[in-house]
């Protein structure tokens, strides 16, 4: 891409610019920092406990012996994997069914579009509680990121069928047919291209939802205990009532950085959004 | 009453509409002028995108951004309509010219019901009426237009088209306006329930002496309804005149093509276009903008752009003048 | 209102509940080793002054689910359990049966997260529908950016920080709970100004972190709405643009956006009950934070039922009320 066509993309759509570059600051900061932190120093007992932030220890440490600043370097990557990780996951599901119960319709539709609204009235953190509780082994990151998959797929799955269901209609559409395209192929050299704006605000909601609910899940205690996962780490804070002690240096740091990738994935979504529909932003902006 | 009937009721004089896009000004109406008369029904005809429903939106002032009156003067009685100003235009709506809408299906307030939807028109214009006063206006309206005064209590998903369509005519003469104008008003409906419902507003404006622009495509509904027709193309008035003498006749080669595409039978039906496109609105060609599909261009026609003049006079009236915008007819020919 | 209509919502209720009580009962039972029984049995081996009424824990739980039943039968005098909101005792503090637990708690969560949940609701549903209004006042729109911000930050974590500023640092709120310690609840209004006042910052925290959120949704649903016909003939009929707007334009998009907040409840309720956390509330947020911990895991089931059946009812009674609000609804399917 050359300056002046990345000029007019930082013009036409700042949002998603914005976000972009929000959530590869939070993406970079892992993999950069480890380069300056020893990231060994986020395990327990690595550092003297309690520390406040000096040269040595910027962050200060933990209760636990953890240095703050190389518990963030390590961690900030596993809490962004866990929602990638459930993203894609979730993502892959909901598009699957997505397609299935708009592009067929009939009992199949009814059927999964049932499912997925049913659960999405439930609470999706009590049923990880559930699950969470009832794995109660030692939970992994990936596990943790498969558990969050599993509710990560019922607004995929509402978007594409809505999308799918007004596209199948579409002139184009029907053209195919007529012509003799079978569904496999409509799907994919009709609809798929079409669908590629929603899909990737599917997928940026997908990986901001998974966040959410594993930071959730972690803050109530049932996440990879032994991982400085940002979530656990806000577990930790709490559960050392670090708040009422002025030791801001141990839940500040975590907050920011979960407040960057949420305001970084907002902002994306919005500017995916602005892509996908816009006739919505015309009338005031 | 020929003398009454040649009162100007509307007198629009070089109106320009044009869109602002960004790859530049879209000339959807481009210096149209005509007079309507008090009391007369005008039918504007045209393939789609040539102006005669940005005409109507215009003369309603109705017309949104990147839309824009260019320029252009719209007198009615006392009122230029595009120099009032919005809260005067406001309150010219429907007090002295009403729209019945295309999209009349879709127009009415689900979830309100259609007496209030009748009532909050006459409120937004005049001070006080309410209650069983109200009550009473809204079922004479509803009389007037062959409904039950029960309707009033009703949802508009309880209506069918037809009653839709009726409803929004008792909104239009609610105030007594001098224009009415109906932008296709019968598309979504059945043929025997369009008939019906055009015979009714008819009536309705005899009973108020007021005068009508239908727009629309069908030339066959046209030839029954209107005393007079005005030809459309490419956002310009090309030909107009009584409407006998117009489809048998016609002095536009636009409107002869048109009108011998129609179905023979009755010159009833819809018309189906003629070869070739209609011109981009962006980029017109140069001098008539018929001119590329004109089976009779002559040099000229590539070069100047024909103005409507007179072809066809009468010194008594204005209703059998006739009108073309041609360059084989410059000049009156008697 | 139509029957159907009726019973197909009271169907749907019932399915809400069905499918959460359902998801409790095999949930444990796909682990490889039982959780609930390795818990029992764990808490039984450690012996001690409690070991009589772990074994009385343990009968109960063997009396429901004995292995010796047919799992079809376990599951069917499971869910009459549930019907009879019978969710077995508390591990951790027996012999408390679960749903008294739970039944103390609720009060609380509703009445913090209803009037929260509604507060947001009516500002950001006003507040979007401002914002598509070309008449509101500019500074609006400067509002708007910072509120959905915010928006985007979990509730929980703006709780920290509204504990952090003020009950902690500028100490103006209590940094806690849902009255003063040592005070007995009782029908005073003394009481219940305590109560008000515990419950300012939390209800706080949910009401910033959601009303971006409304905000936006109904943004949308208005611009949606302003396209549509009937808006445009309203204004033509020269309608002044007050009543276009309130009359036509919005009571159309509230319809939309009432939908949506029955969606909604479900994220509502898992950010609240993590803000109850934060400010050890005396919710079901903080008894289910404090049963994950001792894994008392049937006041943790009888949590989540109980949430689902308050939500089902709240979607119920939503759904409920919704034909009032558009007419339409007896003739769509």
């Amino acid at each position: 891409m050359n300056r002046a066509s990345l000029a007019a993309m930082v013009r036409n759509h700042p949002q998603l610019v914005a976000g972009l570059a929000v959530v590869f600051v939070v993406v970079a900061f892992g993999p950069v920092g480890s380069l300056f932190v020893d990231t060994d120093l986020s395990r327990v007992g690595s550092a003297p406990a309690n520390l406040t932030p000096t040269v040595d220890h910027l962050l200060g440490t933990d209760a636990a012996g953890r240095d703050l600043l190389a518990v963030m370097v390590a961690g900030t990557p596993l809490t962004l994997w866990v929602g990638f990780v459930a993203g894609v996951v979730g993502l892959g599901i909901g598009t699957i069914l997505g397609f299935v119960a708009g592009y067929f319709g009939g009992w199949i539709d009814t059927v999964i579009r049932g499912a997925a609204d049913v659960l999405m009235t439930i609470p999706g953190l009590l049923f990880l509680v559930v699950l969470a509780t009832s794995l109660h082994t030692t939970v992994t990151v990936n596990m943790m990121a498969l558990v969050v998959a599993s509710l990560a797929w019922m607004i995929p799955t509402r978007t594409i069928r809505s999308q799918v269901l007004s596209m199948r209609e579409a002139g184009y559409v029907q053209v195919a047919r007529l012509s003799g395209l079978g569904d496999l192929e409509i799907i994919a050299r009709e609809l798929l291209p079409n669908l590629l704006p929603y899909l990737a605000a599917s997928f940026v909601s997908a990986v901001g939802a998974a966040v959410l609910a594993s930071i959730g899940l972690e803050a109530l205690g049932l996440g990879p205990q032994n991982e400085p996962t940002l979530g656990m780490t806000i577990y930790w804070a709490l559960y050392y009532t670090s708040l009422l002690r002025s030791v801001w240096w141990w839940w500040a740091p975590p907050m920011v950085i979960i407040v960057l990738i949420f305001v970084g994935l907002f902002l994306v979504s919005m500017g995916l959004d602005r892509i996908a529909n816009p006739r919505m932003w015309k009338a005031t902006s | 009453m020929t003398g009454n009937r040649s009162r100007v009721a509307l007198s629009v004089e070089d109106l320009r509409v044009h869109y602002h896009t960004e790859r530049g000004a879209i000339r959807a109406v481009e210096g149209v002028s005509f007079d309507l008369l008090a009391g007369e029904r005008l039918g504007l005809v045209g393939e789609s995108g040539s102006g005669k429903t940005t005409t109507a939106m215009a003369l309603m002032r109705l017309i949104r951004p990147p839309g824009r009156i260019e320029s252009g003067r719209a007198q009615l009685g006392d009122l230029e309509l595009l120099s009032l100003s919005d809260e005067q235009m406001r309150q010219a709506r429907f007090a002295h010219i009403s729209l019945i809408p295309q999209g009349v299906m879709n127009s009415l307030n689900p979830v309100m019901r259609v007496g209030a939807q009748i009532a909050d028109t006459i409120q937004a214009h005049e001070q006080g009426p309410g209650g069983e006063k109200m009550r009473a206006r809204v079922s004479d309206l509803l009389s007037l237009v062959e409904l039950d005064p029960d309707t009033a209590q009703m949802y508009p998903h309880e209506l069918s088209g037809g009653m839709k369509q009726r409803v929004g005519m008792a909104i239009s003469v609610a105030l007594r306006p001098q224009v009415i104008i109906a932008d296709e008003p019968t598309s979504a409906l059945d043929v025997v329930v369009q008939k019906r419902v055009m015979d009714t507003l008819f009536r309705v404006q005899g009973e108020l002496d007021a005068a009508v622009i239908l727009v629309g495509h069908d030339m066959g509904l046209m030839a029954q309804c209107v005393d007079r027709l005005g030809v459309m193309y490419a956002g310009r008035l090309v030909e107009l005149g009584p409407v006998q003498q117009l489809l048998e006749q016609p002095l536009h080669p636009y409107t002869r093509l048109l009108v011998s595409s129609l179905p023979s039978l009755d010159r009833r039906g819809e018309f189906r276009g003629i070869p070739g496109l209609p011109p981009s609105l962006l980029d017109p060609p140069a001098g008539c903008p018929f001119h590329p599909r004109c089976p009779e261009a002559i040099d000229g026609c590539t070069t100047k752009i024909p103005g409507l003049t007179t072809v066809v006079a009468d010194d008594d009236s204005a209703r059998i003048e006739r009108r073309a915008a041609c360059h084989l007819h410059t000049g009156v020919t008697s | 209102m139509p029957a159907d209509y009726l019973v197909r919502r009271i169907a749907v209720f019932f399915i809400i509940v069905w499918a959460g009580a359902t998801i409790n009962f095999f949930m444990p039972r796909m682990a490889p080793v039982n959780p609930i029984r390795e818990r029992l049995l764990q808490a039984l081996s450690f012996g001690g002054a409690g070991k009589t009424d772990m074994e009385a824990v343990v009968a109960t739980y063997e009396a429901r689910f004995g292995l010796d039943q047919p799992l079809w039968k376990q599951y069917v005098r499971y869910l009459g359990d549930v019907a009879q909101l019978d969710f077995g005792v508390s591990i951790a503090y027996f012999p408390s049966k679960a749903s008294d637990i739970i039944l103390r708690a609720l009060p609380w969560t509703l009445g913090l997260l209803t009037v929260a949940t509604l507060i947001a609701f009516a500002l950001g549903t006003l507040l979007g529908a401002l914002l598509a209004w070309p008449k509101s006042p500019a500074f609006l729109h400067y509002l708007s950016a910072p509120l959905l911000a915010l928006s985007a930050i979990p509730y929980y974590l703006l709780g920290l920080v509204l504990v952090f500023a003020l009950g902690f640092t500028l100490r103006l709120f209590p940094l806690g709970g849902g009255f003063t310690l040592g005070t007995l609840p009782s029908p005073t209004f003394a009481f219940a100004m305590d109560v008000l006042y515990h419950s300012i910052v939390p209800g706080l925290s949910i009401v910033l972190s959601s009303v971006g959120f409304w905000a936006l949704s109904m943004r949308g649903m208005m611009v949606t709405v302003q396209g549509e016909d009937y808006v445009n003939y309203a204004e033509a009929r020269g309608l002044k643009s007050r009543d276009v707007f309130f009359r036509y334009a919005l009571r159309n998009a509230l319809l939309p956006q009432t939908t949506s907040l029955a969606l909604a409840m479900g994220y509502v309720v898992s950010g609240a009950v993590l803000v109850e956390v934060v400010f050890a509330y005396p919710g079901v947020g903080t008894v289910l934070y404090r049963a994950i911990q001792t894994f008392d895991y049937f006041v943790i089931y009888g949590v989540v039922v109980m949430v689902i059946l308050a939500i089902a009812l709240v979607t119920l009674v939503l759904d409920i009320v919704y034909p009032l609000l558009d007419p339409r609804i007896a003739y769509k399917r």
